[in-house]
């Protein structure tokens, strides 16, 4: 199958590894990946903070960088429900891009749930872990996964040492330029997060959202956790031990 | 409000630890205790569902369904009022109190009374004005303000609570919640004993039998609606459904999402004042209709907000809400659904931090029972209110939108980012100025990577393929 | 907010007239379109149907809600109603006029199984305790009882009924702090839908239809539950069933 990788900037910036992972595990399961060269990003920031019409350049842009492919994955839930869920509406008055923002829609995909609904993997016996972990389930995944599909992709019967986080869908308190805006808020929600994954005592959380492993990495180090965060397809590959090369 | 007094009110909010603590616990504990109500339903989604879909119904046909209410209201013997505004509103209640010699008043918990300012003005009007519901009792009694929509006394601990009563009741101190409710109890006996004038506001009103309906744990709702000679009811105009069989719908719903309990323990159908044979009941029943903004919200591009049944369970599941508590929003209608609600009634107030102090998690629109898309709505405020922005805001935007309009731009920008940002020696960033600073007051920043994805894919990724 | 000491006049006292003209204004504006249909509920809105075993569904809902339920044969109702007023040390009961006539049709009468009113009065009586039947203030508020009647129950909520009317007060079940109420188990219907259904087929409400689901209670300070606020402090529930 060919696949069109939609990085993300956050990714792209800050986590290239997790992309990486995410680039063997689809070649491992035997998918052609394509990178499309001008993709930048979907517009998100704009759009959550009011900026509709910087939102609208970008998702045409978007539209016309990714609509030539078949299948778009992507490693961030958030990012795939801008395309899916925000993008039509947004080009309302734009019949025409309208429509071809709905196609989009239809081909854009999540990275785990394309492992799990479209490659038939069985995400939860690949794993192994040597050390129990946690999870933090991103709020924008609402609509693309649910926090107990997450919980289901981990769980392995004796096999995963999955320590459940209480409040599994709190949110971590990044919201984008929420964090810089209202930084006393942002910080004392993930004090509220960190101290409950730091109850589970794991040390590995699984988080699948760039946006909020900065925070929450952030604020472990800060704090000083002992929290490390991973993204899920470089757990998946690290099992498979697809990235030797690379720690 | 300005944003300066906002962020204010908030670093105070997080600074004050007993009140964090309180608010905190309070609010984990009822989205525990939410979620288990609402897992003994067989269906709740499809609830929610429903209960959206008969108030959207509703107000869409909001005209035809009041005039259906009122007309049933007034043949059930009772009178209808209607108020403009907050002013007509008191003017016409504090009228009411006069022509009819009522002095002494009690009142059923009412977040409509609050949104009005009743009780000044009828204290004002020389009525004096018992609050009947524990919390608002003792929210009267410290001169505060309530701070939930449902448990107006979240943010207060016990010996607060002692405190108060002992210095304005005279009691003996005590801790005891058992104690102090009773102390409160025997106070306010009295006051139902000979109390004219019971005031209400009322949670759904039924079309098709001018029914109000309302609801309470305590019983203070049933005592100000048996006991006083006059009933009051301040009625907003979204509350009218449109069957009594909706009631089944939401009163599934309206009790789990508040407190969790699958009913309350009271839920009273007034249907006009007592008839002839009846053996209690007030002699008059007044319904007082209030717009006060509601109509020109129903106008607009937010009229989803106008289903809210004002259950709390979206300030209960917020996390900014858990973490400011609820005086920080300087409204009577706090979290999520305040966020929209404050600007929309307020129009000439400054509101524009209330929409954007989210991190537009979801939470609230998970929790709330009739279905309103709170974060969309958060998003369509943030868009309607762009011009209000920070000017360094707009140009941020601007350069941003530059650096993404083309590959090379936003390359470049990763560049720029990279060289800007210090490093502590260990790939990590602690200070800066502007964002920087906002972002590494209470976190680190992790500096971008070496090598960015895109180089990776360029450099090595790419020839495998 | 302006200033609330500036009382003004009294609105247009024609209220009619500025309803008519709001709705009309309401009408011109409203920017929504009538889309939505109003949703047929019944299938989806259900809990409990009306196969489902309703007497042990409303026992389990009711118990839960806080209310105590005594499970009684017809014959044992009025021996059960004495003992929980002794339990209490209840000296003084209100007996609500029309809670225990059997068949009168009155709404809140208790169906054929009660208790003859009179023959509880007597023997409560018998018991010592005063039996009051006025709704004066002087009596619900210093009674230590007050014994009613139900017009429905439902199971799914564990829900009592109760309705105003000649000779029932609303005060009975309220006011003063034990409140026994006698249900009869053929009145239990399986959901709150149905109870509603049922109440709205007439063509008017009484004045005051109470569903009562538990005690007075509040958990208004540090969320720690307190019971007897400004309603009774115990609610039993005298469910009796036919012998047959
Ligand atoms: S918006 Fe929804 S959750 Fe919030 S108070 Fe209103 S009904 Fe409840």
């Amino acid at each position: 199958m060919d696949v069109a990788l939609f990085i993300t900037c956050l990714t792209d910036s800050f986590f290239p590894r997790a992309g990486e992972a995410v680039v063997r595990v689809l070649r491992h399961f035997g998918c052609r990946v394509q990178f499309p060269a001008g993709q930048t990003c979907c517009g998100q920031p704009a759009y959550n903070s009011g900026f509709h019409d910087e939102a609208r350049v970008l998702a045409r842009r978007m539209i016309e960088i990714f609509e030539p492919y078949e299948t778009i994955v992507s490693p961030s839930a958030s990012c795939v429900a801008m395309v899916k869920q925000h993008f039509a509406p947004l080009l309302a008055d734009e019949p025409a891009w309208r429509s071809r923002a709905e196609r989009l829609a239809e081909r854009a995909h999540e990275f785990a749930t394309f492992l799990v609904d479209r490659l038939n993997v069985d995400i939860a016996g690949l794993l192994r872990f040597d050390e129990p972990v946690t999870f933090h389930y991103p709020c924008h995944a609402r609509g693309i996964y649910g926090a107990e599909d997450l919980q289901r992709w981990l769980t392995r019967d004796g096999q995963v040492n999955l320590r459940l986080p209480q409040h599994v869908d709190c949110c971590c308190g990044f919201g984008g330029m929420f964090a810089v805006d209202y930084p006393e808020i942002s910080t004392a929600m993930l004090n509220d997060k960190l101290d409950l994954l730091a109850a589970t005592g794991a040390r590995l959380v699984i988080c699948n959202e760039g946006g909020c492993t900065l925070q929450m990495a952030g604020g472990a180090r800060r704090r000083g956790l002992p929290l490390r965060f991973k993204h899920i397809a470089e757990c998946v590959a690290d099992s498979l031990g697809l990235m030797k090369d690379r720690p | 409000m300005s944003s300066r007094a906002f962020r204010k009110r908030v670093t105070a909010a997080i600074a004050d630890r007993r009140v964090a603590a309180a608010v905190h616990h309070a609010t984990w504990h009822k989205v525990g205790a939410r979620a288990a109500g609402m897992r003994m339903l067989r269906n709740p989604e499809r609830l929610r569902e429903l209960a959206g879909q008969i108030k959207q119904h509703t107000l869409e046909r909001l005209p035809e369904y009041l005039e259906q209410f009122t007309a049933n209201v007034r043949r059930n013997g009772g009178q209808v009022h209607f108020a403009k505004d907050a002013a007509e509103a008191r003017q016409l209640i504090c009228e009411l109190a006069r022509s009819r010699g009522l002095k002494l008043a009690v009142k059923v918990k009412s977040m409509t009374t609050e949104e009005v300012g009743l009780n000044s003005a009828l204290e004002a009007a020389g009525v004096r004005v018992f609050e009947t519901d524990l919390g608002e009792f003792i929210v009267q009694l410290d001169r505060d303000r309530p701070s939930h929509i449902v448990t107006p006394i979240i943010h207060k601990d016990r010996r607060q609570i002692a405190t108060a009563m002992a210095r304005e009741l005279g009691c003996q101190y005590t801790e005891d919640p058992a104690a102090l409710t009773m102390i409160a109890r025997k106070y306010l006996r009295d006051v139902f004993r000979r109390c004219d004038l019971g005031i209400s506001g009322v949670n759904f009103g039924v079309a098709e039998t001018g029914t109000i309906c309302i609801c309470t744990n305590e019983g203070n709702g049933r005592m100000s609606t048996t006991r006083p000679r006059v009933q009051v009811a301040l009625m907003g105009i979204e509350k009218v459904i449109p069957r009594l069989s909706d009631l089944a719908v939401f009163l599934k719903l309206l009790a789990r999402s508040s407190t969790g309990q699958p009913m309350g323990s009271y839920t009273s159908l007034i249907s006009g004042p007592r008839r002839a044979t009846d053996a209690d009941g007030p002699s008059e029943f007044h319904l007082v209709l209030l717009d006060n903004g509601r109509s020109e919200i129903l106008a607009g591009p937010f009229a989803e907000v106008l289903r809210c049944l004002r259950c709390g369970a979206c300030l209960n599941a917020c996390p900014v809400y858990r973490n400011i508590g609820g005086h920080a929003y300087h409204s009577v209608y706090p979290g999520p659904i305040g966020s929209l609600v404050t600007p929309l009634l307020d129009r000439r107030g400054d509101h524009h931090d209330l929409p954007r102090a989210s991190s537009l998690c979801g939470a609230c629109r998970v929790a709330c029972p009739v279905n309103i898309d709170l974060p969309e709505l958060l998003v369509r405020m943030r868009a309607a209110g762009r011009a209000s922005q920070g000017r360094l805001k707009k140009l941020g935007f601007f350069g941003w939108l530059c650096a993404m309009r083309s590959e090379r731009a936003y390359r470049a920008a990763q560049r720029i980012l990279q060289a800007m940002l210090s490093d502590d020696g260990s790939g990590w960033t602690t200070g800066g100025v502007g964002p920087l600073a906002s972002w590494t007051a209470g976190r680190d920043l992790l500096r971008p990577a070496p090598r960015s994805f895109r180089q990776l894919w360029q450099e090595e990724l790419r020839e495998q393929s | 907010m302006s200033n609330p000491d500036a009382l003004g006049p009294m609105p247009e006292v024609n209220s009619e007239k500025r309803l008519t003209a709001f709705f009309d204004g309401l009408r011109r504006r409203s920017a929504l379109k009538p889309r939505t249909e109003l949703p047929t509920l019944e299938a989806d809105v259900r809990q409990v149907g009306a196969n489902a075993d309703l007497i042990s569904r409303f026992v389990a809902a009711a118990t839960s809600a806080g209310l105590k339920v005594h499970r009684v044969g017809e014959s044992d109702s009025i021996a059960r109603v004495r003992e929980i007023l002794a339990e209490c040390g209840a000296k003084t009961v209100y007996i609500e006029q029309n809670a225990c006539l059997g068949g009168s049709g009155a709404p809140n009468d208790c169906g054929v199984a009660g208790p003859e009113i009179e023959q509880l009065t007597a023997e409560l009586a018998l018991a010592g305790i005063t039996v009051k039947s006025d709704t004066s203030d002087e009596t619900l508020f210093s009674v230590d009882a007050g014994i009613t009647g139900v017009t429905y129950a439902v199971a799914e909520t564990g829900t009592l009924v109760c309705q105003s009317g000649p000779g029932l007060a609303r005060g009975g079940s309220l006011i003063p702090p034990l409140h026994i109420a006698l249900l009869s188990a053929a009145k239990i219907l399986p959901d709150l839908y149905d109870c509603l259904a049922l109440t709205s087929a007439g063509s008017q409400l009484p004045a005051n239809v109470n569903l009562i689901t538990g005690p007075s209670k509040t958990a208004d300070i540090e969320g720690i539950l307190v019971t007897g606020v400004h309603g009774p402090r115990e609610v039993h529930v005298i469910l009796m069933q036919n012998a047959a």
